[in-house]
């Protein structure tokens, strides 16, 4: 894999071009990642049974599945600075990090 | 999608068969809404919850689905197998559901921005449904919210609510609080949400714990209010409902002997068979002599007895009886009497309860003594004790037999007790046993001051303990205070002017 980022979006009955989250989502991984990553979209509502695999209580979701250790948000990744902090895009505010 | 809100709209209720949990919620938990149950951690939330399904499963033959949002589906069926209770098996054959939201492990859960619980009523939506479930236990809603911090709770808690309403299912959603008293909940606004409302307590009175369940409301129905005090036994959980078993108890006007021909006529032709009865004195004055020929006449006449002792050894109490000619070995070996002796100390009084409920129940006595209740007094608060009180003779009352307590009083003359004040309007014969000094001698005086439903001796009479028993001589005279503890002679002019004052 070259690609080192790999993010799966959990979303439920919804098209990812009306998802809020997918929008940050990809805005943010073009800003940070320069477009190197992987990122699967998967509606619950067509595969119930990811959604107790997976354990997942609402959507949206985001799990960031590589680079370990995985990481899980709750939610439409409605302020940059915060979800590019928890994506691990940075490390510290107000500094660029990876 | 509106609905009509009759203010006399008749609600269905759902029975939780947990031993006296539907008396004090007047029938049970309401049809197809949502119960919240609140309580700190280790009051019992869960096993509240997992007796609730249980007894849906395995009594109403009503499926269930437990939703965990603490511990794993392995851990409960575990941890509830110590009641005999096998989910597994329920699991297996596919009359219990779990909804597991705890397997997460991942590194850090955040929340960052809006999002929706449909996934989660969709996840429970499809237990429910395939295995066609009417009950739901959720457990619990504050780990859930924990994780979620700064999201809007009560809209969430709403969401759910009218998700599990329009499933059709009745459900019980336990919620963590942080203390006792005060505030509800974590959450304010949960028990906005909810039609009916369970508070779990569990306090540390004075070194003994307590565990009360109380109705906080319950919405367009009548409930019981207050703490009711309950036990976690090893076959689950049992309330203690004081009320709804006092108005079912009849009265006979039948009589049976005490065992001493004398006080029979003292108390009007002996007690009736289905009262409660207090002797009361200070030590040494014949209580146990009164409650062991009590029960050893049962056994003459042919019927059962238990005698519950709390301050005496079974060896001690044989011993004690051949000193009056009562055979209580004999008649405990022929089948007629048990004699259970326990430490007040070595159980709470709800557990004491239990026990001594259960051996009723085994052993279908006519008679109960129990000598005495201010030992167990000694060892518990003052509110439990009152409880535990009511609850026993409530108990007794609703079997119909006869019960004899004793009580001991603190000081040697006169007197009264905190016992005798706390259980005196439960009775219905109350006998005072009292030492009485006159003229540099102690003796013993008896008298009845209360019998329910009949005319008895007013006079003092004194007594002696003999070999065979009690003795019972002629009347006190011209002596008066006895029963406060301060006798003293009464001349003859005095008793004419005090005769014409009463006559």
């Amino acid at each position: 894999m070259s690609k080192s980022y790999r993010f799966v979006l959990y979303l439920f009955d919804e098209l990812p071009e009306e998802s809020a989250a997918y929008f940050n989502l990809r805005r943010l991984c073009e800003e940070y990642l320069n477009g190197l990553y992987d990122l699967k979209v998967v509606d619950l509502r067509t595969s119930p049974e990811l959604a107790n695999e997976k354990d997942i209580f609402a959507t949206p979701t985001v799990d960031r599945e590589a680079p370990e250790p995985v990481t899980r948000i709750v939610g439409d990744l409605s302020d940059p600075e915060t979800a590019a902090l928890h994506l691990g895009f940075k490390t510290h505010p107000h500094k660029k990090g990876n | 999608m509106t609905e009509t809100v009759h203010p006399k709209r008749h609600i269905e209720k759902v029975p939780t068969n947990i031993h006296g949990l539907d008396i004090v919620l007047n029938g049970g938990l309401p049809e197809r809404r949502v119960a919240l149950l609140v309580g700190t951690a280790g009051s019992g939330k869960t096993i509240f919850g997992c007796e609730f399904l249980w007894r849906s499963i395995t009594e109403q033959k009503e499926n269930a689905v437990f939703v965990s949002f603490e511990e794993s589906q392995e851990r409960i069926v575990r941890n509830i197998s110590s009641f005999g209770w096998d989910f597994q098996e329920l699991v297996d054959s596919g009359r219990l559901a779990f909804v597991e939201l705890n397997k997460s492990t991942l590194a850090a859960d955040v929340i960052e921005g809006e999002f929706d619980l449909r996934i989660l009523v969709e996840r429970i939506k499809a237990a429910v449904e395939q295995i066609q479930a009417k009950r739901v236990f959720v457990d619990s809603i504050s780990a859930f919210f924990e994780q979620l911090r700064q999201a809007p709770v009560r809209r969430m808690l709403l969401d759910l609510s009218s998700a599990l309403a329009e499933l059709g299912v009745t459900s019980l959603i336990s919620a963590e609080r942080y203390e006792e008293y005060g505030s509800l909940s974590a959450y304010k606004s949960e028990t906005f949400v909810s039609d009916c409302v369970l508070i779990l307590r569990h306090i540390l009175e004075e070194e003994k714990t307590r565990r009360t369940v109380q109705v906080l409301k319950y919405r367009g129905s009548g409930h019981s209010q207050g703490e009711y005090p309950f036990t976690i036994s090893n076959s689950g959980v049992v309330v203690m409902p004081n009320v709804g078993m006092e108005l079912t108890s009849k009265s006979s006007m039948q009589r049976t002997p005490s065992g001493n021909a004398e006080l029979d006529r003292m108390c009007g032709g002996g007690f009736f068979r289905d009262s409660i009865i207090l002797v009361s004195g200070p030590t040494g004055t014949g209580k146990t002599l009164l409650s062991s020929q009590f029960v050893h006449t049962a056994c003459m006449q042919d019927e059962k007895a238990i005698l519950f002792a709390f301050e005496e050894s079974r060896e001690q109490l044989f011993r004690n009886g051949s000193g009056w000619s009562l055979d209580l070995a004999e008649m405990e070996k022929r089948g007629f009497l048990k004699v259970v002796c326990n430490y007040p100390e070595s159980a709470g009084p709800e557990d004491h309860l239990l026990r001594m409920k259960q051996v009723i129940e085994e052993f279908q006595p006519q008679r109960i003594a129990v000598d005495s209740l201010s030992a167990l007094e000694r060892v518990i608060s003052v509110r439990s004790f009152r409880e535990f009180v009511i609850s026993l003779t409530s108990h007794i009352k609703q079997l119909q037999v006869a019960g004899f307590f004793t009580n001991t009083t603190a000081t040697l003359l006169g007197g009264e007790s905190i016992t005798e004040t706390h259980i005196s309007t439960l009775t219905d014969s109350i006998l005072l046993l009292r030492y009485v000094e006159t003229g540099g001698r102690m003796r013993r005086g008896m008298t009845v001051i209360k019998m329910r439903g009949s005319d008895h001796e007013k006079e003092i009479v004194e007594y002696s303990i003999t070999g065979k028993g009690l003795e019972l001589g002629k009347p006190f005279r011209g002596v008066e205070s006895i029963m406060t503890g301060s006798p003293r002679a009464v001349t003859e002019m005095e008793r004419d002017v005090l005769r014409k004052m009463v006559h």
